[in-house]
Order: structure tokens, then C-alpha cells, then sequence
């Protein structure tokens, strides 16, 4: 570049068009280190592709005469149940707290969303001592001279039930932002032209939400599709508990197989999204300024309210009060915590947890800067396309599978990483990086290019651009990326267990370990412990979320 | 503020890096002396005692808790690629250090306390040695099952009464593969397939924990539970009265029967152990008479040393239900007629049934 610009004036060459124009195609800088990037993080899915599809066909044939088809049935059953509940529990609370007169509703928004904090697999925990038979609840009404008998919730019910819960506040959030950028003038136009408030509900505004829905939907169902915790706890055989126990078992031909239909599914969803979203854009207007009126729910205000209170109840207030109550009876009863969690461990094993996600994020949203700027500043560049579909393409690999697939991988190549705490650090970059890449292009994308063209015709370096120009607009992004993919980090399960070090526990391994022994109290400081420092986290998070809507 | 944050942000990416160095450095030494056990025991039953030898050796172990079987995958690996693994292996039965000792990744080991175990439970060329002894039992919830019903042998299970009423660990429970190779080495291949095809249609799985057995038969939501013997003990320990009406039975224990088997969970050596005197220490520990006590009385397992005696009410229940008057529970039990050796060769092939019946 530099020799062509030579022969050029000085003139010429001290504005650069020709330079400007030149980096308008791509620049080495940013492209090379990029293709890098992605190549990194699809790598455990290659190997998990390619390790699946060297199975035997007598191996398929083996599992499809056995556990294949009743695994399929209970995974995309547990789906769908799970994403219908979420899709319509997230929307109607959206509904009542962004559209009606519901007592409370600037204060409910957060709570709605701070179920998030909870780990779903401590949600289950929780839930599997406190009903069934013998449960807490059980010996509580005994206490105040009761007898019932508590029915237990094990199988799809409670998998299902505990994985609405935790999936609901996505749809929430998603909905409530949606529903607030609609436009009044929609919704007073159809009335005047006679529709009824249903038929206005049905034609205009659930058109209007259906990306958001959708979005929440394909949340939901992946969600449920890779959940190992909550499906183990309630014993509730899916595709991931299948080869969660199959890897243990070193069966690891059958893990793989099973893990390439898992991932399968996971591709076809996300292909339908891609397809229904092109479907079903609906051109919105300008956010209008006026607010919408609110509805008055009048005799609906008390069941509308028993639904909020309900559901804040059962997926954030109950499962903390009853690993609070453990906490305080482990402190009584000595015995079960004889041989776990003094203070200075549990210390150890939060700094574990916290210093491995602080790291993992921070890698993770440096990693995404130099696509995201590729991808923002060059939308229609399709080697940069490819390069973010490379990238991302993470977010077909549930996580225990993906701590699969790195784990081959670096067995083959690097085994000293494998026995190394970096492994940890590194599968939460892998798993979350397209979390981290999300937040830091719609960092690019609120940020005029102009800025950039005009502090390049000032004779900025890129470096200096990046400084002083970029950074500072960019921050905002750059910490929410980091926020989420840390709390994503700390709470991280199935890789978590399948990679930590001898030596190394995090909160989640000590929760997981205790409370799959049956030994709730000692469990409960750790997974308070997650819960209680993730909380302020989330409400940054939310604050974001709000201040990029408003 | 955002300034700060930015500040922070990178200050924890230098500080981070740093650490992991550090950490990294320290788990792939770790050589001042501390211990790397992993075990396929799990906590609660192994930690205590760990931290008894702590406090009187000085010694400081790190111990990596999980599935025995892909810890022995994990060692191989280790070996492989990085040419040494932990110290110490330490397990449940005693299968998955056959299969460590035929990779040749295990170091004999013998002393004067590791000799003074009963012989049968350890390896003949003392690769591995036994540490405590347990018998395969059936749990039983005495609100669910009346005397009259009582299953005596694991053959009466399949009987479409039990439909829905068994509960057993899954395929990733050690001592419970440990048990189906057995089964299929003393009554055949066929007969083994058959008879864990049509248990299977009466039992349901669980996850891989037997505490996870021993609970839910507590509670009343199966009437039977395949585990071992001490986790009926360790069920009567529950502090809520209704959950402790359990009851053990031994199967297969009459003349014509085919008894059962008793699995020993052991410890060993590996053949790159970087603190070899301080993991024979362990295992000296471990079998000498205060870890043998230690086993007998508060796991409630079979001591494995003679002179260690089984704790009065474990030796009780086996005499009581066996008509038997010898003072040891290994001695009173009819074992499956094979030698421990056996099941690690089989262990592959039984892993590969699991895998096809699904279990």
C-alpha cells in the first residue's frame, strides 16, 4: 500500500483517500487474526464432526436398536414442552407488566429477570429436597402437625417445570423490549378501523412481537436441547445425561455419535430460525415517544397478580429460601459437614470460580473485537460472513460437548493444556465467545463510521483510533459482553465437571458434588455464594439492557 | 468510572494470565511433597479418612473426585502424553485396576501392612490392594415389601410384581458393572443378557450415585434398590425417623444359589507416582489397623484386615439373616465363585452390553 501511495501527490498522500478507499476492501490487519479467531473456536465442533462421523455403522445401528429412539422422544419432548411454557409464560408477564396498570410494574421488570442469577441445576436441587416424599416440605407440614403426602417431581414434569422457570425470564426480556418499541399509532390505527382488542392482539401485535417470541423460542428450546443439571437431578434421560454417563463409561464412539445427532438438531433449529425470521420481518416504524396507554385489568388484577407473584416465587424466592433453611440447619446438625467446606475452602473455591471467569471473559470479548469491527464496519463482505458464521458457529455445540470435543482436541495435539487449569479458561472462551462477539457488534454497530473516517483524515494510527475513538463509545458494550460471559463462566456445569484439575474445584463442581450425594446443607454456602455475588452483575446487566432501550 | 472499569478490566487480564501461569505450573508439579490422588470414591467416604492421615502425617493430599473409569481413561492419557499421572489411584472395585495393571500403569507395592490384608482381596503381584471389602445387597423399604414378599436371590427381581418398584445406579456406577460382569462370567453370556433385559423393563436407573439408591428407597419411592451393604447402615443414620424403615437382604445365599459378590474397593500405586514414599505412606495408612478401623466403623465396610473386627451391628445383620455364627461378614457371605482378577478383562465387554441394552 504504501509503495503505490508514493508515486501519488503529497497531497494525495497525506489525506489518503486512495489508502481510505483500499481498507474499504479489507485490511490484513484485521482479517488474518480473524480467520485465526475463528478457526480456533470452530475447531471442537469440526473434531466433534469429524469424530462423529467416523462411528461405525454397526455402532448406529446397535444404539438405534436400543436407546437411540427413546432418547430422541424424551429430548424433542422436553423441548417442546419447555419452549411452548417459556414462550407463553415470558409473554403474558411482559404483557402484564409493560402494558397494564399491574400494580408495581417499574419495580417487577428487574425481579423478573433476577431468576437468571439462579443456576438452573440449583433451581432443580433445590426443588428435588424440598417435594416429594420425605422431602422438606413434607417434614415442614409435619412440624405444624400435617400429614400429606407431597408427590415428588422426578422425571419430565420437574425437568420440565425447573427449565420453564429458568428460560422464561429470556422470552421476558426479549418480549418487553420488543412490546415497548411497537408503535402506539399501530395499535390506535387498527382499533379505529373497528378490530376488537383480540383481533388487534392476534393480527397486529403478535406479528409484531413474533421476532422476539422467536428469538426467546429458539433460546428456550436449545436451552432445554443441552441441559445436563436440571434433566440428571430429576432423572430424566436426555440426549446430554446419555452421553455425560457414555463418556464416563469411556464409550466414547457411542458419546460422539449420540453428541452428532444432538448437534444435528441444534442445526436445524437454528437453520428454521434463519428461515421463519426471513418470513415474518415486519417493517417497524420509529419508536414513538408518546407511551402506550396502559390497559386496566380490573377484576383480572388478582389473577394477574397470583401469576407474577407465583412465578417470581417458584424460580427465584423459593429455591433461595430453601437452600438458605440448609444453610442454617447445617450450621446446627455438625455432622454433615464434617467433611467438607470450612471457610477458607469455600473462599478457595469462589476465587477458582471467579478468577478462571474473569480471565475466560476477558479473552473472550478481546477475541471478538477484531470480527465484530470486520463485521460491522463490512456487512456485506462474505469472506467476513463466513468468518463470523466460522466463529459462532460454537452455538450449535451444547457445552457438554463442546468440553468433549476440546478435550479430544487437546488430548491429540496439546495434552499439557488438557491437565492444565488453562482448560477451564479455555472452554469458557470457546462456549461463550459468540455471546461476547454479539455484545461487542452491537458495540460497533451504535458507532457512526464517519467518526472513524474523520479521525483517519485527522492522521490517526488504527491504534490510535481504536484508543481514542472507538474505545470509549465501545465501553458500554464491552463491559455488558464481559459481564454476561462471566456470570455464564461462574455458572458453567457440564464442562466445569468434565475438565476441572485434580485439586481445582469451583463452587459449581462442590455444589454438583455435595448436592448429588444427597447432602444439601453442605452445598448450600457454595451455591448461595454464586447466587449472592452474581446479583449485581445481572442488574448491571438489566441497566444496559433498559438504558439501550429507552 | 468507565475509565476505571477499563482499568480494571485489564489489570485482571495481566493479573489473570499471571495466575494461571502459576497455577497451571503448580498442578503440572505439584512436587513439594502434597499427594495427587484421583478417586472413583466419592467424597464423603474417602475424604474423612484422607484428612485423618493429614493430621498425622503432615502430608497434604489433592484429590480429584469423579467417575473411576474415566479417571483410569485419564490416567492412560496422562501416562501417554505427558509421560506421569497422579500418585495414587484409589477406586471401588477392583476391575478398573485390572484394566490399569494390563496397560502396565500401575506399580506393585508391597509392605508389611499392605501383606497383613486378606489375600484374595488383592493383586497377586500386589499392583493393586484391596482397601475395604463390601457385598453387592438388595435394600428393601419395610413399609413397601412384607416379609412374605421378600425376594431371596436376584433372580426373583425379574418377576413382573416389581414392575416400576426397583431402583438401581446407571451403567456409570463401577461397582454395579463390577457386578454385571460378574454375573455374566459365573451364568453365562445369554443368561446375563436375558436376565439384565427383563430387570431392566422392572427397574428404573437413577443417576450413578448408590446414595442417590439408598435415599429414594428410604423415602418409600421404590420398595427394592440394588446397592451395597453399607449404605443400608448409612440409611439408618438418617436423622428423620420415617426414612430409616429399610431393610438388607443378601441374595442368592442358600446351597443351590449362586451367592454374591463381594467387591473390594481398593487403592494403587501408579507406575509414574512422583511421590513415591509419601503414596506409600497413604496406602500403608490405609491398610494399617487405624484406616482398617476407620473403614469398619464409620463406612460401615468390611475390614479387610483380620484382626480389624466388622463393626458388631454390620457383622449382626449378615449373621442374623445368614444363620451364620463366624465373626467376619466376608467369611459368612457365599461369594460368586470367581477370582477378583477376572473382572477386569471382562469389564470392556460388559460396558458394551450396558451400552446395548441401554442400561
Amino acid at each position: 500500500m504504501g509503495a503505490a501511495s508514493q508515486t501519488r501527490s503529497p497531497w494525495r498522500d497525506r489525506f489518503k483517500f486512495n489508502h481510505l478507499s483500499k481498507r474499504r476492501e479489507r485490511s490484513g490487519g484485521i482479517v488474518l487474526p480473524s480467520i485465526l479467531i475463528a478457526l480456533v473456536m470452530a475447531t471442537p465442533l469440526g473434531y466433534m464432526l469429524y469424530y462423529g462421523s467416523q462411528v461405525e455403522p454397526a455402532l448406529w445401528n446397535k444404539l438405534w436398536k436400543t436407546q437411540l429412539p427413546g432418547l430422541l422422544f424424551n429430548s424433542l419432548v422436553l423441548m417442546l414442552i419447555v419452549t411452548a411454557g417459556a414462550v407463553l409464560l415470558g409473554l403474558v408477564l411482559a404483557w402484564l407488566v409493560e402494558r397494564t396498570d399491574i400494580p408495581g410494574h417499574t419495580w417487577l421488570k428487574p425481579l423478573l429477570v433476577s431468576p437468571l442469577v439462579i443456576p438452573c441445576y440449583i433451581v432443580a436441587i433445590a426443588y428435588v429436597g424440598f417435594v416429594g416424599k420425605r422431602g422438606l416440605l413434607e417434614r415442614l407440614l409435619e412440624a405444624w402437625g400435617l400429614h400429606a403426602e407431597v408427590p415428588s417431581l422426578y422425571g419430565l414434569g420437574g425437568t420440565a417445570f425447573v427449565l420453564i422457570l429458568a428460560t422464561f425470564p429470556y422470552v421476558f426480556a426479549l418480549a418487553v423490549a420488543a412490546l415497548r418499541k411497537t408503535n402506539a399509532s399501530l395499535e390506535e390505527a387498527a382499533r379505529s378501523l373497528g378490530l376488537t382488542r383480540w383481533q388487534v392482539a392476534f393480527r397486529v401485535m403478535l406479528p409484531l412481537l413474533a421476532p422476539a417470541l422467536l428469538g426467546g423460542a429458539v433460546l428456550s428450546a436449545l436451552y432445554a436441547l443441552s441441559d445436563f443439571g436440571v434433566a440428571s437431578i430429576f432423572r430424566y434421560q436426555t440426549f446430554t445425561t446419555a452421553i455425560y454417563v457414555l463418556f464416563n463409561n469411556h464409550e466414547r464412539a457411542a458419546a460422539s455419535a449420540l453428541g452428532l445427532l444432538l448437534i444435528a438438531i441444534t442445526v436445524i433449529i437454528l437453520f428454521a430460525q434463519t428461515q421463519l425470521w426471513k418470513e415474518r420481518r415486519v417493517s417497524a416504524d420509529k419508536i414513538s415517544l408518546r407511551s402506550l396507554p396502559r390497559f386496566s385489568l380490573g377484576f383480572w388484577r388478582g389473577p394477574a397478580l397470583l401469576l407474577v407473584w407465583s412465578s417470581l416465587t417458584a424460580s427465584f424466592f423459593l429455591p433461595i429460601l430453601i437452600f438458605v433453611y440448609w444453610f442454617i440447619e447445617s450450621l446446627t446438625v455438625s455432622a454433615t459437614v464434617a467433611w467438607m467446606t470450612n471457610l477458607n475452602e469455600l473462599v478457595a473455591h469462589a476465587l477458582n470460580s471467579f478468577w478462571t471467569s474473569a480471565l475466560a471473559a476477558t479473552l473472550a470479548i478481546g477475541l471478538a473485537i477484531l470480527p465484530a469491527y470486520w463485521r460491522g464496519r463490512r456487512p456485506n463482505d462474505r469472506l467476513g460472513q463466513g468468518v463470523v458464521w466460522l466463529a459462532q458457529s460454537g452455538v450449535a455445540l451444547p457445552g457438554l460437548l463442546l468440553a468433549l470435543g476440546l478435550a479430544f482436541v487437546l488430548l491429540k495435539w496439546f495434552p499439557a493444556l488438557y491437565f492444565s487449569v488453562s482448560v477451564l479458561v479455555l472452554v469458557y472462551v470457546l462456549r461463550f465467545f459468540p455471546q461476547a462477539f454479539q455484545s461487542v457488534l452491537s458495540g460497533f454497530s451504535q458507532i457512526p463510521e464517519r467518526l472513524e473516517e474523520g479521525a483517519r483524515l485527522l492522521g490517526c494510527t488504527p491504534v490510535g483510533i481504536f484508543w481514542r475513538v472507538i474505545r470509549p463509545l465501545l465501553q458500554p458494550a464491552l463491559l455488558a459482553g464481559w459481564t454476561l460471559v462471566f456470570l455464564n463462566s461462574v455458572r458453567e456445569l457440564p464442562a466445569t465437571l468434565l475438565l476441572h484439575p485434580a485439586g481445582f474445584d469451583t463452587l459449581t463442581v462442590r455444589v454438583w458434588m455435595a448436592a448429588s450425594e444427597g447432602y444439601y446443607g453442605p452445598a448450600a454456602p457454595a451455591a448461595l455464594l454464586l447466587i449472592v455475588l452474581s446479583l449485581p452483575l445481572l442488574f448491571f446487566l438489566w441497566r444496559e439492557h433498559e438504558s439501550a432501550l429507552s | 468510572m468507565s475509565l476505571r472499569l477499563v482499568r480494571f478490566i485489564s489489570l485482571s487480564l495481566i493479573l489473570t494470565l499471571f495466575l494461571s501461569f502459576v497455577g497451571s505450573l503448580g498442578i503440572a508439579q505439584s512436587s513439594s511433597g502434597e499427594i495427587v490422588i484421583y478417586s472413583g470414591r466419592r467424597e464423603p467416604l474417602l475424604q474423612p479418612i484422607l484428612e485423618l492421615f493429614e493430621k498425622e502425617t503432615g502430608i497434604k493430599t489433592i484429590v480429584k473426585y469423579g467417575s473411576g473409569s474415566a479417571l483410569a481413561q485419564q490416567i492412560l492419557e496422562e501416562e501417554k502424553a505427558l509421560g506421569r499421572s497422579a500418585d495414587l489411584f484409589i477406586h471401588t472395585e477392583t476391575a478398573t485396576f485390572e484394566f490399569l495393571r494390563l496397560q502396565n500403569a500401575l506399580q506393585p507395592y508391597s509392605s508389611e501392612s499392605t501383606r497383613s490384608t486378606l489375600v484374595d482381596m488383592r493383586a497377586r503381584d500386589g499392583s493393586w490392594t484391596g482397601l475395604s471389602g463390601r457385598s453387592r445387597a438388595i435394600l428393601y423399604n419395610k413399609n413397601l415389601v412384607k416379609a412374605s414378599d421378600l425376594p431371596n436371590s436376584i433372580f426373583d427381581l425379574t418377576d413382573s410384581k416389581w414392575k416400576g418398584k426397583i431402583a438401581a445406579t446407571n451403567s456409570a456406577n463401577d461397582s454395579f458393572t463390577a457386578w454385571v460382569s460378574a454375573l455374566r462370567l459365573t451364568i453365562g453370556e445369554e443368561p446375563a443378557k436375558n436376565f439384565l433385559l427383563k430387570l431392566k423393563e422392572n427397574t428404573t436407573r437413577l443417576t450413578n450415585s448408590h446414595t442417590d439408591v439408598r435415599k429414594a428407597v428410604g423415602r418409600g419411592e421404590f420398595a427394592l434398590g440394588l446397592i451395597n451393604h453399607y449404605y443400608y447402615h448409612i440409611q439408618l443414620e438418617e436423622p428423620d425417623a420415617a426414612v430409616r424403615n429399610v431393610g438388607i437382604i443378601f441374595p442368592d445365599q442358600k446351597q443351590t444359589q449362586i451367592g454374591t459378590l463381594i467387591l473390594a474397593a481398593a487403592g494403587a500405586i501408579l507406575k509414574n507416582a512422583r511421590n513415591l514414599s509419601n503414596a506409600q505412606k497413604v496406602l500403608d495408612f490405609l491398610t494399617g489397623t487405624e484406616g482398617q478401623k476407620f473403614f469398619a466403623e464409620v463406612n460401615y465396610e468390611y475390614p479387610l484386615r483380620p484382626a480389624v473386627p466388622t463393626r458388631s451391628d454390620v457383622l449382626k445383620v449378615v449373621q442374623d439373616s445368614l444363620n451364620c455364627n463366624k465373626t467376619s461378614a466376608i467369611a459368612c457371605l457365599k461369594q460368586f465363585p470367581l477370582p477378583l482378577d477376572a473382572l477386569g478383562a471382562a469389564a470392556q465387554k460388559t460396558r458394551d452390553l450396558l451400552v446395548e441394552i441401554g442400561w
